[in-house]
């Protein structure tokens, strides 16, 4: 059997990362985190039959020394982690050091006939590329959506190993951290999605897109632009390639224009509709439904045409 | 004077790339290049660390039938010189290969004091050619940087994660790579098109770098590429806006959204 190493950066996802190791045939499970983070009971029920604990500052340039270490020690067959932007780099500097493979935001890993094949997102998310990784082992980090559900096998306890780096640690000083709270929601959960782009002009202005979430019992999403560049909403509200994949019963696009890496978060939305003034907009290709309108016009008329008909959303 | 250098992909321009209904697969006849929008970040940024601090910005490039023209519309956004390697071995490489022949051409192009990637290539999107390099180079990295400054030998760097903010001081040299919100890359006047239709573009042999043939063989290989292809109605609501906001009520209704 070939071992499967998990690094986790934090451990909301644990259990899946364990299950989707164990459906690949992969035992036994390693997990390796962060002392302060790990939580044996999670561990042995889901099958983690070691833990391995590292107590460094989380600055990747430095766990990828460790994880480097773990892993000519342990020799797993695949690295796995989550697609977060921490672990991508540890594991591009790690795969680096080691001369090995590493593919990111995986949609799908299989192991056939000892290759492992991926699924990903690629030329801007409207392709999905198909590929296979040379060597052993391999890192792959994985998007939440290719999660594998298996019955894993639980473990009385958990082997608990802490290893130390002895290494200059100098060069890269965390300053600060400023934590933005998480939105309650989770876009990838949400039934009925109101994004709001470019298109809108104030802060102010998303209230319209908020009434009209609100009378739809849904919640407000967003292009790139809107949270990371102008910061009118969290993080973790974008929709795209590098954000949410969202799959609501309805999505209305609000001033977006539809660029690929956006529309790709959206692909599996079942009902799109997009309004946007601009005839041309890609986002109208992408759409069940277009309205060709100024949002600042039609919003307001459709919010009181809904709140005025006995119409109520089925997701209370 | 700080020694800048920048890797710029000649990447696929996905807006023009176009697929086979039937297949799926892009269209080969529609192929056309660009440098992707994070690596143009990456150079304007080195930009005004020169116009700051004084120094050189030499961009660098990877690939196979580079067109020095598309390495010039880079550099009028006022890079002084660059560094490329255009080779059929490396034509379909990986960020494996990559990286080991930009890293080696950063060696050879001289000291750098910083080293500036995209996050992630336009068409590749692999989210790791900058650390790569760092690790060949035995380097600190740092990834997603939305703000920048440069303060004697040191970078004080604005990061963005999943959760937040963190400000990182970071000693030279360092490998940077930069998120598309750290700035909006100038449009570059006729002049310095001009200006930058003069400037130098360096073709080094692969024979040059010297790499052993395991640097240079892909460690990812490609099986198939295949558009995602969502059948949407494309119905266009059309009247007043009292008569389509009530078309798009009939909409969610029949849809079962409302009721
Ligand atoms: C590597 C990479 C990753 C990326 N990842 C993502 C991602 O995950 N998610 C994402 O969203 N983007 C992503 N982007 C950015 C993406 O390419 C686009 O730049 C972005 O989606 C555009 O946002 P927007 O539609 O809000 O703005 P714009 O493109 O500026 O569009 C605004 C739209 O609003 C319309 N409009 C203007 N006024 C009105 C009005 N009064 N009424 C109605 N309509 C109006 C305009 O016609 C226009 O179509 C990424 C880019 C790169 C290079
Ligand atoms: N072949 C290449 N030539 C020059 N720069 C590259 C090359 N590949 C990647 N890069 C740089 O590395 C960044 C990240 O690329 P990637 O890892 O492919 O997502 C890009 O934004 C470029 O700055």
């Amino acid at each position: 059997m070939s071992s499967a190493l998990i690094y986790a950066e934090d451990w909301e996802h644990i259990p899946e990362l364990l299950s989707t190791s164990a459906a690949l045939g992969l035992s036994p499970l390693i997990i390796f985190s962060h002392r302060d983070l790990i939580d044996i009971k999670v561990a042995a029920k889901n099958g983690a039959s070691e833990i391995i604990t590292h107590r460094l500052e989380p600055i990747p340039t430095y766990i990828s020394r460790l994880l480097v270490q773990v892993i000519s020690e342990r020799q797993p067959r695949i690295i796995l982690g989550e697609a977060k932007k921490n672990v991508r780099e540890i594991f591009g500097r790690a795969a680096q050091r080691m001369g090995k493979a590493c593919v990111n935001n995986c949609n799908n890993i299989d192991i056939a006939e000892g290759i492992v094949r991926i699924i990903r997102p690629i030329l801007g998310g409207g392709y999905n590329g198909i590929q296979e990784l040379i060597g052993s082992p391999v890192f792959v980090t994985i998007r939440p959506e290719a999660f594998k559900k298996y019955p894993v096998k639980s473990v009385e306890e958990p082997l608990i190993t802490e290893i130390d780096l002895k290494l200059k640690r100098d060069s890269i000083k965390l300053v600060d951290k400023k934590t933005t709270k998480r939105s309650e929601v989770d876009l990838s959960l949400a039934k009925v999605i109101v994004g709001v782009g470019r298109g809108f002009r104030n802060k102010e202005d998303l209230k319209l897109a908020e009434e009209l979430a609100e009378l739809l019992n849904g919640v407000i999403g967003c292009s790139r632009p809107i949270s990371s560049d102008l910061k009118w909403l969290p993080e973790d509200r974008h929709i795209g390639l590098s954000g949410k994949w969202i799959r609501s019963r309805l999505y209305i696009a609000v001033g977006i224009s539809g660029q690929i890496q956006h529309v790709v978060g959206i692909k599996n939305a079942e009902t799109v509709i997009a309004i946007n003034n601009d005839p041309d907009a890609p986002i109208h290709k992408e759409s069940d439904y277009s309205i060709i309108a100024d949002l600042y016009e039609f919003l307001p008329v459709l919010i009181k045409k809904l709140r005025e008909s006995k119409l109520r959303s089925i997701y209370g | 004077m700080l020694n800048i250098h920048v890797c710029v992909k000649q990447s696929i321009d996905i807006n023009s790339l176009e697929y086979d209904p039937d297949t799926l697969r892009p269209r080969l006849e529609t192929l056309q290049f660009r440098i992707g929008d994070a690596d143009l970040c990456a150079v304007e940024e080195a930009v005004r660390i020169k116009e700051n601090n004084g120094g050189k910005v030499t961009l660098l490039c990877a690939g196979h039938n580079i067109n020095p023209d598309i390495i010039r519309e880079a550099m009028a956004i006022g890079a002084d010189d660059a560094y490329v390697v255009s080779d059929p071995l490396v034509r379909d490489a990986d960020q494996w290969v990559y990286a080991n022949v930009l890293a080696a051409l950063s060696v050879l192009a001289g000291q750098p004091d910083i080293i500036l990637c995209g996050e992630s290539s336009l068409d590749d999107s692999a989210y790791q050619v900058g650390p790569r390099i760092a690790e060949e180079l035995d380097l600190p990295s740092i990834t997603h940087v939305t703000r920048l400054e440069v303060k004697e030998r040191k970078i004080i760097a604005e990061r963005a994660i999943e959760d937040g903010v963190e400000i990182l001081e970071v000693e030279l040299p360092v490998v940077v790579s930069v998120g598309l919100e750290i700035n909006t890359p100038r449009l570059p006047s006729l002049l310095m098109i001009r200006a930058a239709s003069r400037k130098n573009v360096n073709f080094i042999p692969l024979d040059a770098i010297k790499l052993p043939k395991e640097k240079l063989s892909s460690l990812v290989k490609y099986c198939d590429i295949k558009a995602i292809k969502v059948g949407r109605k494309n119905v266009v609501l059309s009247g007043s806006l009292e008569e389509i906001a009530s078309m798009l009520l009939s909409v969610l209704k029949s849809d079962g959204v409302i009721q």
